[in-house]
Parts: C-alpha cells; structure tokens; sequence
C-alpha cells in the first residue's frame, strides 16, 4: 500500500487485509472534513483520498466495474505504481484499466454515455484491483455528473472512500489515531504494522497449510505405490519366476518393478499436475473468492519449476516406494515362488 | 555338451530348523541322454532340478556344463546361459497372462531381441498340438494346454540341454506321448534331456534312470535300470 496510516469507514466486518489482498472496497464514505483534519495534525506529512465506486454501466463489460479515483497532486500509492504504465500528466476524461477490463489502451470506455480515454492498462495483480478503473479526481467529477445526467447518484461529491496518509519521521501513530477518532466517531484508523502483520500472519499459515497438504499428499502416493505393487508382484511372483527360468537377469526383475512404478507413479503425477493446473486456473476466482487471497501466475520460470517439481517428486517417491519391492523381486527363489501360488 | 553336478545339497529352514531338501547329490548327462529321476513327491527332485538349471543355487557343491561352474557365473552371465543352453520346464510353470500364447513361446529370443525362427516355432506348435492356440491369452487354456505351452517355450530357442519337471502332468496319455516322443527325438540330435517323474510311460524313451529319496539321489540298477 505504501501508507503509514489507512483511514476508513467502519465497515462492519470488512477487514484492513481485504483491502491488502483482494482490493476489497468499502462503498461508504468518510465525512468529507476527515481529510482536513488529517492533514492538519501535527505529524502527518501527507494525506490522500481516495474514491471508490462500483458500476455495472460500463461498455466493456458484462459484470461489475469497481472504479478508485485519487488525487494525483497528493496520491503517493496508486501513482508510482501506475507511472510503470503511464508517466504523463493526469487530464480529466483519462483512465487506467485493471489488467481484466477488456479494453486496449488508447481505447475508449463509455460509462453513462459518456466516453473516457484508456492511457494505460495495469499488470496483473490476483485480485478485484484487475476488475478496476484508475482515474484521478477530475474525472470522477466528469464520472459523477455522467450519471447524474442519467438519474444516479450514487457519488457523493467530496466524500472519500478513504484516507491514505504517510506519516513524519517520529510521528506517534497512536497519538494521531486518538486525534481522529476523538474527532470522528465511526471509522477506522489503521497502521501500516497493524495492517502488514495480519496479512504475513495469514501468508505464513497459507503456506505452511499448502506445505502440510503436500506432505500428506507424498505419503499418501508413497504408501498406495506401496501398497499396489506389493500385491501386484506377490500375485505374479510366478510370472517373475518364469522369466527368470527363460533368461532374464535378476536385475531386470527389479528393473521391471521399478519402471512400472515409474509409469504409474509418472502418469499419475502428470494427470494431477494437470488437473490440478485446470482445476486452479479454472476455478481461480472462487479461489480467491474463498481464501481471500490473491490469485497471481508466478514467472515462467517458477512455474517451469513447480511442474517439473510436480512430475518428478511423486515420481521418484513412487520409485522409493517400491525399491524394497524392486528388491525383493530381484532376490525371487523360483522353486518357493512357483510352488506357494501353485 | 557334459552336465556335472557334485555333491550338490541344498538345505531350507522349516518350522526352524534346517533339513536337506537334497543332500550330496551327484549327477551327470552328456548329449544324447535321456535321462529320468523317479521319485515320491517331496523327495527333493524339484530342488535337484532348479540346481541343475542353475536357478536355485545350492548350499554346498556345483553344477557345471562343460566345465564351466554355473554359480559363480554372474547375473548377466548365468542368464545368458540359462537361454541360449537350458530348456527348463518347471512342475509349475507360469505364462504372462498379458501376452498372448505366441508371445509367451517367443519370449526366450524377445528377452535379448534376438531373431525369431518362425518355421521352428510353429513346427514346434504343430507337433505339441497348441498351433491354434497361438494367439490366445493364458487365461483362456486349459492346464493340459498351459502345460504345452512351458514345454514349447523351454525348446524355442533350440537348447542343447532339457530339464522337465513332471511335463507330463495334466496331460493325457496321447499328449504324454507326444511329449516324450519329442524329447526322445531331440535327445537323438543331441540334447540331453532330463525328465524328473512319476510317469512310468517315460521308460520306453530314456535310457539312464535315478531315483530320488529323502534327498539322496541314486543311479537306479534295479527294476527300471538300464545302467
């Protein structure tokens, strides 16, 4: 986020992380003096509002558009991050699309029957900020009157979303929290700390949680290749014995046994990454959705590595699995073998 | 081709404690015999013969053909000597229930990609009475035709030494027949050919005989004797 300090509405249970890590956006507004105040105490070195709307209105698309406006005199968030695909000066009727709005830069997007200039389009982040619309605070003035036009009023002039503020070197967050909310009652006042360390809390357990259900997964494949391949040789012991007798290398019994729990092992490992890859590539919004965390493609290389980490681990576990098999095929008394299953 | 075993015992553990499922055998086959063993079930004949085939290495002694001691070949070495010399018949042998009938008899040469003789096989197929077979899968035949098939597959690759578990078992007397006529007509082209048994029938053929007792084995020169 690049703040000190997040003010926003009390919002009932929505949550500083949503913010963090799905761009969750509250609709209800601060009181407009919020920001005032804020600037004016002693300590804070800048305050920026932000705005954010939803519409359905809006060429480009059939499902909802959340739309954030900011101050670009002020904004010291959203406009670095933007800069990477737009460095110009911010003029009223221009946006920046999320990387999900389909529309092309240099194109345009209609709400209310009023058209907007895209500048720039956004990477990819995981989260609703790729469903969204970046415009300064002259063109969510434009945006209002479009729809006001239209018999919707759903932007209360002046009134922010929320406050982004940074604060001075030594400043006391507590003492500015307490300022603000001695002032106003029903919103919230967040630190940076409090915000971040809540949400590595959440990473840490994620990845540990995905780690342990990995594991489980390992040993699950390591006791079913075990498992499998111990009744199967049991059951063809005599097939092993007889190709002993017709010459075949003790070696190669245990080859045998090790190459087909490679192919198991492998084809499983390669239907699951499959799967797995559809099912979460897929279904990656109701992922989202539910785990409250942001979906995101890694680079090519991580993904390259997840694969192949994805094929071969289960694969060399299901080998492990079966060697002592492997083993004990290799070391088959023909006369016991042919005579048990006899 | 000299077959040679010496003093060969092999000892299992049973219920803890160790008996002699064979104890100091000697036995040897030239080319050309046709050589039976009598004996009562479970007096040790199976494990003589495993030794013999060099798939059951025994506790004490050694097998040699033609001077060369089979045990202390290695893996890949014995193996090779087992396929390309030793036609071995097992009391129970088994077919690969996911190849067809053709496949099992021609697996011998497919282990070490070596040339099908087609006109060998068949003829092979023709005189054991499973020719019809040949595309069929194990499942589908009967013991007496499983038994045929482990006799066609340890003669597919042209050995020159024969080993035969009880081949004539689950087979009628006419098969039986057929069967020994077969050994007794490679055994006058050269192979040796040792028949362990309870077949009396085998007699009309083989011209050495032992008989196998509590594990010893002795050259027979009594009623069934020819020596």
């Amino acid at each position: 986020m690049g703040a000190d300090v997040l003010i926003a509405p009390y919002d009932g249970e929505a949550e500083d992380q949503s913010i963090l890590l799905q761009g969750g956006l509250s609709h209800r507004t601060l009181p407009r003096e919020v920001l005032e105040f804020t600037r004016k105490l002693p300590g804070v070195s800048v305050a920026s509002p932000q705005f954010f709307f939803t519409t359905l209105s809006v060429s480009c698309c059939d499902k909802k558009v959340n739309i954030i406006g900011f101050d670009s005199k002020t904004d010291f968030t959203i406009k670095p991050w933007i800069r990477k695909t737009y460095k110009s000066e911010f003029k009223p009727g221009y946006v920046i699309a999320g990387n999900d709005i389909d529309v092309e830069k240099g194109g345009k997007i209609k709400f209310f029957d009023k058209e907007f200039t895209v500048v720039g389009t956004l990477e990819p982040l995981g989260n609703k900020l790729d469903q969204a619309i970046f415009a300064d605070i002259e063109t969510i003035e434009l945006l209002r009157q479009a729809a006001a036009s239209k018999g919707y009023n759903f932007i209360v002039e002046g009134e922010p979303s929320a406050i982004l503020a940074n604060l001075e070197k030594g400043a006391d967050f507590e003492k500015i929290s307490q300022a603000i909310h001695g002032q106003f009652g029903d919103l919230q006042v967040i630190s940076r700390r409090n915000m971040f360390d809540s949400v590595i809390a959440m990473a840490k357990s994620f990845k540990i949680a995905v780690w342990i259900i990995a594991g489980f997964f390992l040993l699950i494949v390591i006791a079913s290749v075990s498992i499998a391949f111990s009744v199967s040789t049991n059951e063809r012991k005599r097939e092993f014995a007889t190709l002993l007798i017709i010459g075949a290398t003790r070696k190669k019994l245990a080859n045998i046994v090790l190459g087909e729990s490679l192919i198991a092992s492998g084809s499983g490992a390669f239907a699951g990454t499959l799967f797995g890859a559809v099912g979460i590539i897929s279904f990656r919004f109701l992922i989202q959705e539910n785990l409250q965390i942001p979906f995101l493609l890694p680079n090519i290389s991580i993904i390259l590595l997840t694969i192949v980490g994805a094929l071969f681990i289960p694969a060399i576990a299901g080998i492990g699995a079966s060697y002592h098999i492997a083993k004990k095929v290799g070391n088959i008394d023909v006369y016991t073998a042919l005579k048990e299953d006899a | 081709m000299i077959l040679n075993g010496n003093n060969i015992t092999k000892q299992y553990t049973r219920r803890g404690e160790k008996f002699s499922a064979v104890n100091n055998a000697d036995f040897f086959a030239w080319s050309g015999d046709f050589t039976v063993i009598f004996g009562e079930s479970g007096s040790g004949k199976s494990t003589l013969l495993n030794a013999l085939a060099g798939v059951t290495k025994p506790t004490s002694g050694n097998v040699e053909i033609d001077g060369q001691p089979l045990f202390s070949l290695g893996d890949e070495d014995l193996a090779r000597l087992r396929n390309e010399r030793i036609g071995y018949i097992p009391q129970n042998a088994a077919s690969l229930s996911a190849f067809t009938i053709a496949e099992n008899i021609t697996l011998s040469s497919t282990l070490y990609n070596k040339k099908i003789d087609k006109e060998h096989i068949k003829a092979l197929l023709d005189k054991l009475g499973i020719a019809h077979l040949a595309n069929e899968h194990p499942q589908n035949l009967s013991g007496g035709e499983l038994r045929r098939v482990a006799i066609a597959r340890a003669l597919a690759n042209k050995p020159d030494l024969i080993i035969a578990d009880e081949p004539t078992s689950n087979l009628d007397e006419e098969n039986s027949r057929k069967v020994y006529s077969l050994f007794a007509r490679l055994a006058r082209t050269g192979v040796a050919v040792i028949v362990a048994t309870h077949d009396k029938s085998v007699l009309g053929y083989s011209n050495r005989t032992y008989h196998m007792k509590s594990g010893a084995l002795i050259p027979d020169v009594g009623e069934y004797g020819n020596l």
